[in-house]
């Protein structure tokens, strides 16, 4: 069974199910209610027009404020029409209240729902038990719309599509429809039932890629109680679903007679490493998330106009995982090729030539539109980064630094952030972000810090964030020494920082032997970077280490302990790491490592038959992040992935995440959405 | 004695070889016919082509399938299906299997007056008597159906064949549906039938012979037409696939159509037929006393002859079934891929390729190089069609053993295996049923389908029989309702064992299905919970491996507590959704919120689904002591009705009333100062006029100094504990708001700023002031005489920048501001000329 992971072929797919359950619904001529958070979603499968022509749908309107108007002014015109809502409550579990209340008005339109979920999700089999008449609990679905009779229900099964890359699948699952983190809800008891919602439709999603993409998982490593949960559930469900035959054909690949064939799979959580999400990014996607949050569909929340596409823009493609230092030498040669492509005009001799060029000037000036595009937009990063007051970048950049590299005794840290405060420029978010990177790297601030921080932010800010900052303390971001020792608040670590980034080399020294000249240095160390140090401000992200950790223990060996099993490993392996994380997390059972190939028969061993061509085949290593995973995180990722190709274990990463994360929506998260302040206010 | 040899002869001019030998004594006292009967057996298992009759270009031929007692009795009532025999004796109805072992009696007198008995399609019985139709679902033990005349209908049962109905006096016709009987068409005068001969049915339709003409009804649209008028008839049968027979007694003709317009066949018999029967589904046959005629267009018949009287007749999908009194045989049609292969002198590629695998122990060579004249592919796969028609087991592992030969010089692109791998397994299952005393061709076993099999068998009881024809044919799907089965069977019937055991047994036999075939336990916990046997269904309901069923069933029991707890050990949040939505509407309040706080104390589910409705989060979190929630719950509440303030109160009620928790007390503390901040403005606010409410703390003191209000900033300060460089910068951004250059001046200089005066600069640019921030600059210590310089540059103080540079003898930096100095300023070009002489 060979593996196939096209991921651009899951949007295809979509849109094919999605019309063909369009096609299905006994009616001619369609309204569509789409609910608007899934609109984005919807856009980058297929074009309202397109749905239009190719199924009944005639008119498509949003699920918002306006739309029983809408409603009422197409009925009018047209009788026969049968309404059918678009909705997406995997994270609600709530029918939208809209949606009941046109159901109620327009009651002789009919009524389709056709609801967002996972092919295998568990509560659909109540709608088919249902279908064959068997006892069974009505689906939640229905009983919210027990009101109305004959509610025809349609599942539409999701799958992941790739963003920003091929190799990045987001679910869009970390936040609700309200806005809510479900992984760090801002009502902390909470937490539990998010998280559980949260794991359920992320084993789903993992357990449809599998399907569709005919995979078996070999090899797994969970770091993480929710992420051991994660797997030990995505195994039970595997296995529940696996029948004879495929039980027969892993037995035979995977068995006695082992065929070599290897997927990996990597769960981490969010609160491994609460630190990166909270560190400024410096890629160019990551900076672009920062400053203006990316959207599904490749869109900007903040700046309009712009759709960034990997598959058709290759300026994109190549420049989303630089540092942003490098991006000015690498569009002014962009710009160069153009023109001196422009210029072949001139050289062109023969009419073949010229025609040849009259070809392909469609691309030429496709390519300088996203030319162009990328130089505004890069050029307005640079004006907000070098010159707006309200981000006050490079100082909190160094701010950052000294934190993370203890450059700063404690009085020194907490003057630099207060500092910040007292000139009443610079806007709260960053502000907090940097008390929580202090408070983390220090594993909790000196109680009298705590105090007097929390009280200067209130004075500032309003009474409104005693709360938010209560919030970020239960989670651990934000909390002083006694909290801790009291166990009122459990800590990420249990050491500070300058240990764990000095065992896992995260802050490497910064080579000087590299190149004389000033710029030429630079330039070097922006394309070509020599570690995993460019996403953000001179430090690798944690997370990327422990996956480096799996597969090659030079980074451990260099400072942690020279006696390492192995260095250089083609399966994941938390050998002798025990201790490492027992002196990180407290407890050496976060990590578990699990191998998911059939039991050999006792006294039996398995012997690899199977050759792989090591020099062609990719291993896919599936690397799952609950809770949000950083643009910055994704592009050491696969930084990380080159380097391990160039000591020959070949993998091929691939991301599968419920959502983007950053340092904005961490400390949004921990505050209620109807009680947010904008992000300008003093 | 006599000894007999008999000789093979082959296609090809080869020498005739000697077969089989047999010695026979004079004295035995077989007739010359016995001898004859023994000497074909034994020929045909070499070649079975020896007792093939022909009739037209199509061969037919009878085969032995058992042997049969049948009763002597004259006249005895009977119905035959394809596994097993029906038999009316005395006052019993007795069921038989083929082998002539009895497996089950009826007891005539529940029937009273039993008008005809058959068995239908699924091979159940079906009983019919005057006022009812009664079918007989199960054997052991016995259980029936039966369906009674509405009352209404004055008639009784005359005749019943096929699911049809005749009434006695109308001669209305009912059908016979899943659990009634419904009127199909009345009768009216249209026709009258003389006999219970004068009319048949075979399902789809039912051909009616009045006095005067013929009708023909078509069931599924109950329509009645007329097919043949003046004509006479005294006998019909019917066809499984629609071909009508008629016969006339007084003239003994035999006429056979399928639609009235063209006769397909018309014989005159020479006497009248015993019994008139389809043979298959396109030969008709008729019995005489102890031979059997078929007969074919144009006058043409074969004959079989059988050495006993013929006992019954009964037609099959691929042929005929004659009882004798002391056998059963079977009449069938050769197909074309048995007479290619083994017809006398036929050159087919079968034929050769069978030749070719008894030439392969001589010559091995020529063996092969036969078989690259043929077309192999039509050989071997003649071959397996061909081993299945056959009955015996050597003639097929023959034709199995050629096939096979063939096939290993063929590649799989040309001929796919799956054929030979199923027809092995077939006719393996087929030997298995003979030895469990089903006879079945395996035409009529893709007819009866495996199910269909299962079904019959457990009819019967007989579990262990149907799992082991499952592992015959390596198809374990089935295993799921043989289980279920047995399992309703043994609770309905044990009556004497307690749950425990009935439980134990059951667990045992469901563990021992294989993996990964998995039986749903509904139907069993039904039956369980039908019967009263609580216990046992609630134990059953654990079993099930589906959880939506599992809960299903925990909740017909009532277990609410259960179903919720087995919920949520699925992990799967949207089942546990659906169960509580269930639960708000069957249950109260009161028991929904006892469930909730018993079996999920910690699990926030519920909050969470029910997020949107306050008022009902409210109830839940003051039931459930969840201070902190409501606290939350609270601000939310406050976001509404606008100001914070008149809520805090409550929430600092409600935290006083967590102990033991200091990030709580802190908080509480903080909330206690905001209270005193705001009394403070309050009383700022009515001595000062402006409102001062809904500012924080560091917005009152802005304002404070903004209305120069020293006495009261410095109550402020004092009484809040204000930073002073908190104090400076937000004196700084006031006094530069409100463009108080003097005061901003005199504050700066009246004592060493705590924060630099770069601050001062920095604000005073940012607002434009490019004068006024010059004045600072030089009050700055912290920067270099270069960034100074361009400060100064910056806020276009020339003056100041040239005296610097002055001072510091940089005729560079002179040098360097004379050019980007306004050009129409003389004054300033000549202090610079100044300064650079003096240098």
């Amino acid at each position: 069974m060979i593996s196939r992971w096209n991921t651009r072929k899951f949007g295809k797919t979509l849109s094919e199910n999605l019309c063909h359950i369009l096609k299905e619904i006994p009616s001619h001529n369609q309204i569509l209610a789409v609910q608007p958070q899934i609109v984005p979603f919807l856009s980058q499968l297929i074009s309202f027009s397109q749905l239009t022509e190719s199924t009944p749908a005639r008119k498509i309107i949003l699920l918002d404020e306006q739309a029983e108007n809408n409603i009422r002014d197409i009925v009018v015109g047209m009788e026969d029409m049968t309404l059918v809502f678009i909705i997406d409550i995997r994270t609600e579990l709530i029918v939208p209240d809209k949606l009941t209340r046109i159901l109620g008005e327009f009651r002789n339109h009919g009524a389709n729902v056709i609801y967002c979920t996972w092919k295998n999700q568990i509560s659909n089999r109540l709608l088919d038990s249902e279908a064959e008449h068997q006892v069974t609990i009505p689906h939640f679905i229905k009983s919210q719309l027990k009101m109305f009779d004959d509610i025809g229900l349609y599942a539409w099964n999701i799958l992941p599509v790739p963003e920003v890359d091929d190799n990045l699948l987001l679910c869009d699952l970390l936040f609700n429809n309200e806005g809510d983190n479900m992984y760090a809800p801002s009502n902390y008891s909470m937490q539990g039932a998010t998280r559980g919602i949260l794991v359920d439709n992320m084993v789903n999603c993992l357990q449809s890629l599998i399907e569709e993409t005919n995979s078996t998982v070999t090899h797994t490593v969970s770091l993480g109680d929710e992420s051991k949960k994660f797997l030990d559930l995505l195994h039970k469900r595997i296995e529940d679903n696996t029948d004879r035959k495929e039980h027969f054909i892993k037995d035979t690949l995977y068995g006695e007679k082992y065929s070599g064939l290897e997927t990996d799979l990597i769960v981490l959580e969010r609160d491994m490493d609460p630190l990166t999400p909270l560190l400024t990014q410096l890629t160019y996607a990551g900076l672009l998330d920062d400053l203006h949050e990316f959207m599904p569909g490749g869109k900007l929340k903040y700046v309009e106009n712009v759709t960034l596409k990997y598959q058709d823009d290759e300026i994109w493609d190549s420049l989303k995982y630089m540092n942003f230092g490098a991006l000015g030498p690498m569009l002014n040669q962009s710009a160069r090729e153009l023109q001196e492509s422009y210029d072949s005009r001139h050289k062109a001799e023969s009419v073949g030539e010229i025609r040849q060029f009259v070809d392909s000037l469609g691309s030429l000036q496709g390519k300088q539109k996203l030319l162009k595009m990328h130089t505004s937009l890069s050029s307005d990063i640079l004006g907000d980064v070098a010159n707006n007051e309200d981000y006050n970048f490079n100082r909190v950049l160094e701010i950052e630094q000294d934190l993370l590299l203890q450059n700063l005794e404690n009085k020194g840290s907490y003057d630099a952030i207060m500092d910040l405060n007292y000139e009443n420029q610079v806007e709260m978010r960053r502000i907090l972000r940097l008390a929580c990177i202090s408070s983390v790297c220090k594993d909790g601030l000196r109680d009298k810090d705590y105090e007097s921080m929390k009280r200067e932010l209130i004075d500032s800010y309003g009474i409104e964030i005693c709360f938010q900052l209560q919030r970020l303390t239960l989670a651990g971001l934000f909390t002083s020494k006694s909290l801790i020792a009291d166990n009122i608040v459990s800590p990420f670590w249990k050491r500070e920082y300058r240990y764990i980034s000095s065992w896992l080399d995260t802050l490497p020294p910064i080579d000087d032997e590299e190149g004389d000249q000033n710029g030429l240095e630079g330039k070097n160390d922006a394309t070509h970077p020599k570690d995993a140090t460019f996403a953000y401000c001179g430090v690798v992200p944690l997370t990327t280490r422990f996956i480096q950790l799996l597969y090659d223990r030079t980074v451990l060996s260099k400072n942690y302990s020279s006696q390492q099993p192995f260095i250089l490993s083609r399966e994941p392996s938390i050998a002798k790491t025990g201790e490492l994380f027992e002196q990180i997390y407290g407890t050496a059972s976060v990590a578990k490592q699990e191998s998911w190939l059939p039991p050999v028969r006792k006294n039996r061993r398995r012997v690899t038959i199977g050759k792989s061509d090591k020099k062609k085949a990719n291993d896919i290593a599936i690397i799952v992040f609950l809770g949000g995973v950083t643009l910055g995180e994704v592009s050491t990722i696969r930084f990380l992935q080159d380097r391990l190709r160039e000591k020959d274990i070949n993998k091929r990463f691939i991301i599968v995440s419920d959502g983007l994360i950053n340092g904005n929506r961490t400390i949004d998260s921990a505050i209620n959405v109807k009680l947010r302040t904008t992000p300008t206010d003093i | 004695m006599y000894r007999i040899f008999i000789f093979q002869a082959t296609y090809a001019n080869k020498p005739m070889k000697k077969c089989v030998t047999n010695k026979y004594k004079t004295s035995d006292s077989r007739s010359l016919k016995g001898i004859f009967n023994d000497v074909v057996r034994l020929m045909v298992t070499r070649n079975p082509s020896l007792n093939w009759e022909k009739l037209q270009d199509v061969f037919y031929r009878n085969r032995e399938i058992c042997t049969l007692q049948w009763p002597v009795e004259e006249e005895l009532r009977y119905a035959i299906s394809t596994t097993v025999i029906a038999i009316e004796l005395r006052d019993f109805l007795q069921i038989f299997d083929y082998n002539g072992n009895m497996i089950i009696s009826i007891d005539k007198s529940q029937f009273k007056n039993v008008i005809r008995f058959e068995f239908d399609g699924a091979e159940q019985l079906v009983v019919a008597t005057p006022n009812s139709v009664t079918v007989v679902t199960q054997f052991k033990p016995l259980a029936f159906k039966t369906c009674r005349l509405s009352e209404n209908i004055q008639d009784s049962i005359w005749d019943y064949k096929s699911g049809l109905i005749i009434m006695q006096q109308s001669q209305d016709i009912y059908k016979l549906t899943g659990s009634s009987i419904e009127l199909l068409l009345k009768n009216e005068g249209q026709y009258t039938l003389l006999t219970k001969e004068h009319w048949n049915s075979n399902g789809n339709k039912a051909i009616l012979l009045d006095v005067q003409h013929v009708y023909e009804l078509e069931i599924n649209e109950a329509k009645m037409t007329k097919i043949l008028s003046d004509a006479q008839w005294h006998r019909v049968v019917l066809s499984p696939n629609n071909f009508i027979c008629l016969f006339n007694v007084k003239f003994n003709k035999l006429q056979v159509f399928k639609s009235s317009s063209r006769i397909l066949l018309e014989h005159t018999l020479e006497e009248t037929p015993k019994g008139i029967k389809w043979c298959g589904d396109d030969t008709i046959a008729c019995g005489f006393l102890d031979e059997i005629k078929l007969y074919g267009p144009g006058n043409s018949y074969v004959a079989f002859w059988f050495p006993q009287e013929i006992a019954a007749l009964h037609t099959e999908i691929d042929g005929l079934k004659v009882f004798t009194e002391e056998s059963v045989q079977f009449i069938s049609k050769v197909e074309k891929h048995t007479s290619n292969t083994f017809k006398i002198g036929s050159t087919e590629s079968s034929a050769i390729l069978l030749d070719s695998l008894d030439l392969l122990e001589e010559n091995a060579a020529r063996a092969i190089e036969n078989l690259k004249t043929i077309n192999l592919k039509q050989a071997v796969t003649d071959c397996i069609e061909a081993s299945k028609e056959e009955l015996d087991p050597q003639l097929r592992k023959r034709l199995l053993s050629a096939a096979s030969f063939g096939k290993a010089s063929l590649s799989t692109e040309v001929f796919n295996s799956d054929l030979f791998v199923e027809a092995c397994s077939v006719l393996r299952l087929l030997s298995l049923l003979k030895a469990l005393e089903i006879h079945l061709t395996v035409k009529e076993y893709s007819t009866i389908t495996l199910p269909g099999l299962i079904t019959i068998l457990l009819r019967r009881q007989e579990h262990y029989k149907c799992i082991m024809i499952c592992q015959a044919v390596n198809s374990l799907e089935q295993l799921p309702t043989i289980f279920t089965h047995w399992a309703i069977s043994k609770i309905k019937y044990s009556k004497d064992s307690n749950d425990g055991e009935l439980y134990s047994s059951i667990k045992e036999q469901y563990y021992s299905l294989p993996d990964h075939i998995k039986a749903h336990i509904s139907e069993i916990f039904n039956t369980a919970y039908l019967e009263g046997r609580f216990a046992l269904s609630r134990n059953l309901a654990l079993l099930e491996y589906s959880p939506e069923m599992r809960i299903a069933q925990l909740l017909q029991l009532d277990e609410n507590s259960m179903a919720l707890r087995e919920a949520l050990k699925m992990q799967c949040p949207e089942l546990s959704t659906s169960l509580i939505f269930n639960f708000c509407e069957k249950l109260t309040t009161a028991q929904l919120a006892k469930l909730l706080i018993m079996d999920m104390p910690t699990e926030q589910l519920y909050p969470y689904i029910f997020r949107a409705d306050e008022k009902l989060l409210y109830d839940y979190y003051r039931q459930t002591d969840r201070f902190v929630d409501l606290a939350h719950l609270i601000l939310l509440q406050s976001k509404n009705e606008g100001s914070i303030r008149i809520f805090l109160p409550q929430v600092q009620e409600l935290y006083s009333k967590i102990l033991n928790n200091n990030l709580i007390k802190q908080d509480t503390e903080l909330i206690q100062r905001q209270e005193k901040i705001w009394i403070f403005q309050e009383t700022l606010t009515a001595n000062l006029g402006s409102s001062f409410s809904d500012l924080t703390l560091d917005q009152t003191l802005s304002k404070l100094i903004e209305m120069r209000q020293e006495k009261h900033t410095q109550s402020l300060i004092k009484k809040f504990k204000v930073n002073e460089k908190k104090f400076y910068h937000i004196k700084i951004g006031a006094l530069v708001e409100k463009k108080m250059f003097n005061d901003l001046y005199q504050f700066a200089i009246s004592k060493k700023s705590p924060v630099g005066y770069e601050p001062f600069y920095k604000c005073l640019m940012r607002k434009g002031y490019k004068g006024e921030a010059s004045i600072y600059i030089s009050l700055i210590s912290t920067i270099s005489y270069g960034e100074k310089i361009e400060m100064y540059v910056k806020c276009k103080a020339f003056e100041e920048a040239i005296q610097l540079a002055g001072k510091e003898r940089d005729i560079k930096g002179l040098k360097e501001l004379y050019k980007k100095m306004p050009a129409n300023d003389p004054q300033l070009k000549s202090l610079i000329n100044e300064y650079m002489s003096k240098i």
